[in-house]
């Protein structure tokens, strides 16, 4: 479908000017509206130095008079801009991982659009308008990029002292005050940014400034949180046009009802009604088993699941201890699967000595109750990876700053009150979730499904900077490395 | 894997995926696929009606091919036929 629309794009292209002859086209026009576009997508986060090299190869043959060809590669250019506008200059299966996300479809008001441009007939500002992503992510980050490429081209931005000195009630450091006051209210935190003393419109800016980016909210701007105010300019807007290429990838609606989780801040944010119904943090993957980015959905949810020993854990942490002592599988509330029979067994029945990587017959499920892994709730997404939302027994984990501590599915802070929150709040609530999954653990030997009774969209994301609910930039460590990784994607 | 290489009957095909995992090759009938949080555990038998010599293989989910992996493993349990996996490659066939 690609392919053939871009094919009509470039035929429609070459039908036009096959009416004038090659001597009349004015070869600068060609050049103008690739131009004219990517001056206009770069205002929206588009990187150009991407397309370098089809330009000049455009040049070359202009200035060899290879009109013609000329034509064709400047509707393929003016076509490829136009698509990664839309969809992203960096597609997520071009990353090394295990993504899932849909590639964006071009709508045909989108081809035709494109076919108007090159034929001359739309502006590239109309056409940018036309392609351009309608998410509330993106939208929030193109006005954060104008506001800090504003900042740099007006040549106003307020220089670092040479030593930045911690910002504090009784403070003197004039310098270090002034430019904390510039630096905060560029991220949105306003204050009155004439006043050298520290009062208590900075004092609150930086508490809240602090809250937002998980440092100790103590009013104190030490070098910890001068480590995140303090970054340079340029790399902000580049790692902002990172950010907004990955929101490329997202649909222009992500849904009345969905579920946002930011896995870079470790953050889940519930949309119902198209009003955020609640935010909470996430423990998330950690380093060496990532949360993939991937979109999905979920249509219920299970009380009291049980938990299937994962084999890494199982030879690492398990099967020392039952080789000890075979009763442990049933002090750690578990059962022995017969993966042939289905069927529960004995685990003193069975030779553990005799299991190995390659002869594992057997599978520990851990039951329902207080110290299942799962928690009480769990729930379920579609995707093969086995990645979905769960409740934990480890719930002092929330309190860490950095949560990067799972196998890859995402740990939620508030389980029972997303779940009744989904739920309206009618049949279920957070207390009846909660005396339901309690009550049924003494005797629970299958766990309890509740449907949604709609299917809701999640969105597993990673943006590392972002705009919060507040109009503050938050920014979050590039943890998984995309960043970085898509940063040498644009360099080639 | 390249979905034109499927053919009309699934004994006839012989499908190269990677994994990383395994360098022993293992072959067998797929008697269950067991799934948790990091893969799923392949339950294969030597023999296709009976569980004969029975041995394992375990494939994690982040390594690349897996959905395809594991979407060609549960079509041969559903039909019966034959794995041999091992490093690099699954084969699928008589």
């Amino acid at each position: 479908m690609k392919a053939s629309r871009h094919l009509l794009v470039v035929c429609s292209f070459l039908t036009i000017f096959a009416t004038a002859s090659a001597q009349d086209m004015n070869t600068s026009v060609l050049q103008q509206s690739v131009t004219n576009l990517l001056i206009e997508a770069q205002k929206q986060g588009l990187v150009p130095s991407k397309y370098a090299k089809s330009e000049a190869a455009l040049t070359g043959l202009i200035n060899g008079g290879r009109v013609p060809e000329a034509l064709k590669q400047a509707a393929d250019l003016i076509t490829r801009i136009s698509y990664d506008f839309a969809s992203g200059q960096v597609k997520a299966d071009q990353l090394k991982r295990n993504y899932m996300v849909p590639t964006k479809k071009i709508t045909a008001s989108q081809t035709a659009a494109i076919s108007q441009y090159v034929n001359g007939q739309i502006t590239a500002a109309d056409l940018i308008q036309v392609m351009q992503p309608k998410n509330e992510y993106y939208n929030s980050l193109v006005s954060l990029l104008q506001r800090f490429q504003q900042a740099v081209d007006s040549g106003q931005l307020v220089t670092a002292p040479a030593k930045l000195n911690t910002v504090k009630a009784g403070a003197k450091d004039t310098a270090s005050i002034l430019y904390a006051r510039a630096r905060l209210a560029l991220l949105g935190y306003d204050n009155d940014q004439t006043n050298p003393a520290v009062t208590s419109d900075l004092t609150e800016s930086i508490i809240e400034f602090q809250a937002d980016h998980n440092l100790t909210a103590d009013g104190a701007l030490g070098a910890a949180s001068w480590s995140v105010l303090d970054q340079d300019v340029r790399a902000v807007i580049t790692k902002i046009r990172l950010n907004i290429d990955r929101t490329r990838w997202l649909p222009d609606s992500l849904g009345a009802n969905h579920v946002f989780v930011n896995l870079a801040e470790q953050q889940l944010k519930l949309v119902l009604n198209s009003q955020v119904s609640m935010n909470f943090k996430t423990i998330n993957g950690r380093l060496d088993r990532q949360t993939p980015i991937l979109f999905d959905s979920m249509s219920h949810l299970q009380l009291n699941p049980t938990w299937t020993v994962p084999q890494s854990i199982l030879f690492k942490d398990k099967l020392p201890l039952i080789l000890q002592n075979p009763g442990k599988v049933l002090d750690m509330n578990m059962k022995v699967i017969d993966d042939v029979t289905g069927t529960v067994v004995d685990p003193y029945s069975v030779d553990w000595t005799q299991v190995n990587e390659t002869f594992s017959p057997y599978t520990l499920v851990q039951s329902p109750g207080p110290h299942n892994a799962l928690g009480f709730v769990k729930f379920p997404l579609t995707n093969p990876y086995a990645i979905y939302l769960h409740d934990t027994d480890s719930r002092h984990l929330f309190a860490n700053a950095d949560r990067l501590l799972s196998s890859g599915c995402v740990r939620l802070e508030k389980p029972f009150e997303f779940a009744a929150q989904i739920l309206n709040n009618v049949q279920w609530t957070a207390e009846s979730l909660r005396a339901a999954s309690e009550f049924l653990v003494p005797t629970a030997t299958a766990s309890t499904r509740v449907k949604f009774g709609r299917s809701i969209p999640v969105y597993l994301f990673y943006l590392t900077t972002s705009v919060n609910a507040n109009g503050k930039i938050v920014f979050s460590k590039d943890s998984y490395k995309i960043d970085s990784e898509m940063y040498g994607m644009f360099a080639r | 894997m390249k979905p034109s290489l499927f053919g009309k009957s699934l004994a006839a095909i012989t499908l190269l995926l990677s994994f990383s995992a395994f360098a022993k090759v293992q072959t067998g009938f797929v008697k269950n696929v067991v799934e948790d949080d990091e893969g799923i555990k392949v339950i294969l038998s030597k023999s296709s009606s009976a569980i004969k010599e029975i041995e394992t293989v375990y494939l994690i989910n982040t390594d690349a091919d897996f959905r395809e992996s594991r979407d060609l493993i549960m079509k041969a349990k559903a039909e019966n036929s034959k794995v041999q996996i091992s490093q690099g490659d699954v084969k699928v066939g008589p």
